[in-house]
């Protein structure tokens, strides 16, 4: 049976990658390369909003990349590996990154592009523990598993613990 | 007589007289067990994963009557929970690695005894589990606590059955794109899923519990322009979701078949203006006794913004499918009502992770909490009671 079970993760790891780059297409249209679909993505993981905490602090400078409301972390949910050692495209030392992955849309305020970006999460180590964040921009419940970020997304890594997230860039959208 | 001061002998009267000295101040102790009450509906079990160590989450366990804590479940990586119908167990689903943070994984159902919370039994199960931020339909018993349900995600989708008299998993159902396991209320071979188009699959189990029969594709909902949560309620054979926009969309769960009803929206235009939306984790909660559901609220909705804790709580008159109340929502993550004679409502709070109650049974009891407990856990999520 695990052959049968293998292949059903590999298709349906597909179907998340289509699913993840239709949902966030729906209002643009992506211009990736296949390097996107080569690019195992992964994904961020659990929690929920302390979104109150965060505004509780009153607002700043303009934020940088150990802050939630960092552009690209549009959509994160966990650590952000910046502050864990690790940077917004590295896992720190010590870990693994995550076989699969989902992505998000995020505006960049710089240049005014919005760009796809993968959310992979690095795993094998307990979690990091800092500067969690929690953004919910495109993420759905279980029954669209590829844009939902409530679960472990090292669940098919070997070590599957938990650790941090990275917002890794993977291409321009576009407006239709 | 330094050495007359310091024998043995004077030491030794010296530690008498202190002794009595003591005895005279309080009496000797001996260490026990607190006894542990009954569970009774007011017994509450807040399921808090501890984001930051993850791989140590804690079931607490609160008196809501006294806001007492009253001990505590170890419940391992990411666990879901779920009372037994009886009320006797608490089924903690969750994951082991052998050196904590790695090594071989194993998946348990433990079993532990409500009535002194220890470990009564458990049963492995294949390590494919959803290792997931816990809401109900992750982890449920059958009608008759039969078997219990486990969703699976690896990522494929699957549920085990778990038979909790052979104590054994005894099949794996595959329901790729589908998610949560939703038991018929008087149906105890049956559960149902939704699914990524929108529609509820329902599944009849055999006396073995292996699938004799699927029926798919009652399209009830556009995930697209529409999603709902997962959370759900169950108002007697009708089940009930709420979406992301303020639609109730109900199924009556009874013959054969599900049969979906039209949706309907809470929400009037003028709040839509304002941009009110459900939001939160375990979000509603069915006050059964006058058929009401309760529901967590934010203005100025946006995409993104479902899992932001309430501004208000609104009362929904299932019946007269209108809002009748508004309150200040305590920025509610999940709720969940005591069902006792005397219902009450408790608020998880987000930010402080205080539980506050409401007296659900006079007109003003949601505008102030009847009692607050001090905070608990650290990143607690998901509520369940008796």
């Amino acid at each position: 049976m695990n052959w049968l079970w293998n292949l059903l993760d590999q298709t349906v790891e597909q179907h998340s990658r289509q699913l993840a780059q239709r949902i966030s297409r729906r209002s643009m249209m992506a211009k990736v390369g296949r390097a996107l679909v080569a690019t195992a993505f992964t994904l961020p993981v659990l929690p929920f909003d302390r979104t109150a905490q965060a505004l509780a602090q009153g607002s700043k400078a303009p934020p940088t990349d150990t802050d939630c409301d960092y552009w690209r972390y549009c959509s994160v949910d966990g650590f952000l590996c910046s502050c864990c050692g690790g940077s917004m495209t590295t896992c720190p030392p010590g870990t693994t990154p995550s076989k699969i992955s989902w992505i998000g849309t995020c505006h960049n305020p710089a240049d005014g592009l919005d760009y796809i970006v993968s959310y992979n999460d690095c795993c094998g180590v307990t979690p990091c523990g800092r500067c969690f964040c929690n953004t919910n921009h495109g993420d759905r419940p279980g029954y669209r598993l590829g844009v939902h970020n409530d679960i472990n997304w090292c669940m098919a890594n070997h070590e599957s613990v938990y650790h941090c997230t990275v917002s890794i860039i993977v291409g321009v959208a576009e407006r239709e | 007589m330094n050495r007359l001061l310091f024998s043995p002998y004077l030491l030794g009267v010296a530690g008498v007289l202190l002794t009595l000295a003591v005895h005279a101040a309080l009496p000797e102790e001996n260490i026990s067990i607190e006894p542990l009450a009954a569970p009774n509906p007011q017994r509450l079990y807040l399921n808090d994963p501890a984001m930051g160590h993850i791989v140590d989450g804690r079931i607490h366990v609160i008196d809501t009557g006294r806001m007492r804590y009253l001990g505590l479940i170890g419940a391992g990586y990411a666990a879901s929970t779920t009372l037994s119908r009886d009320g006797k167990l608490f089924f903690v689903a969750t994951t082991y690695n052998s050196r904590l943070q790695r090594g071989e994984r194993t998946d348990v159902i433990e079993a532990w005894r409500t009535s002194d919370l220890k470990l009564d039994y458990e049963i492995v199960i294949p390590p494919k589990r959803a290792q997931a931020l816990h809401i109900k339909a992750l982890v449920r018993t059958t009608a008759d606590d039969r078997f219990l349900l486990v969703q699976n995600a690896t990522p494929a989708t699957s549920v085990t059955v778990v038979d909790l008299q052979a104590r054994k998993a005894v099949s794996e159902i595959a329901l790729p794109g589908c998610w949560g396991v939703i038991p018929w209320p008087q149906s105890p071979r049956r559960f149902s899923t939704v699914c990524g188009d929108g529609s509820l699959t329902t599944i009849e189990l055999d006396a073995d519990g292996k699938e004799t029969r699927r029926s798919a594709g009652l399209r009830f909902f556009d995930p697209d322009s529409d999603p709902v949560f997962m959370h759900y309620e169950l108002s007697g054979n009708r089940l009930l979701f709420v979406s992301f926009y303020g639609n109730v969309y109900s199924l009556k769960l009874e013959s054969n078949q599900p049969q979906a009803e039209a949706p309907w929206s809470f929400v009037d235009e003028k709040a839509k203006k304002q941009g009110w939306r459900p939001g939160g984790f375990a979000l509603f909660a069915l006050e059964p006794k006058r058929n009401r559901l309760i529901i967590g609220m934010h203005p100025k909705g946006s995409e993104g913004s479902h899992k932001n804790p309430a501004s208000e709580l609104w009362v929904i008159d299932l019946a007269q499918r209108r809002v009748v109340t508004r309150v200040p929502g305590h920025m509610a993550l999940s709720i969940t009502v005591i069902r006792d004679e005397r219902p009450e409502l408790i608020v998880l709070n987000a930010v402080d992770n205080t539980l506050l109650a409401f007296d659900l049974n006079t007109p003003r009891g949601l505008s102030k909490p009847a009692r607050r407990s001090g905070p608990i856990g650290e990143t607690p999520v998901f509520m369940e009671t008796h």
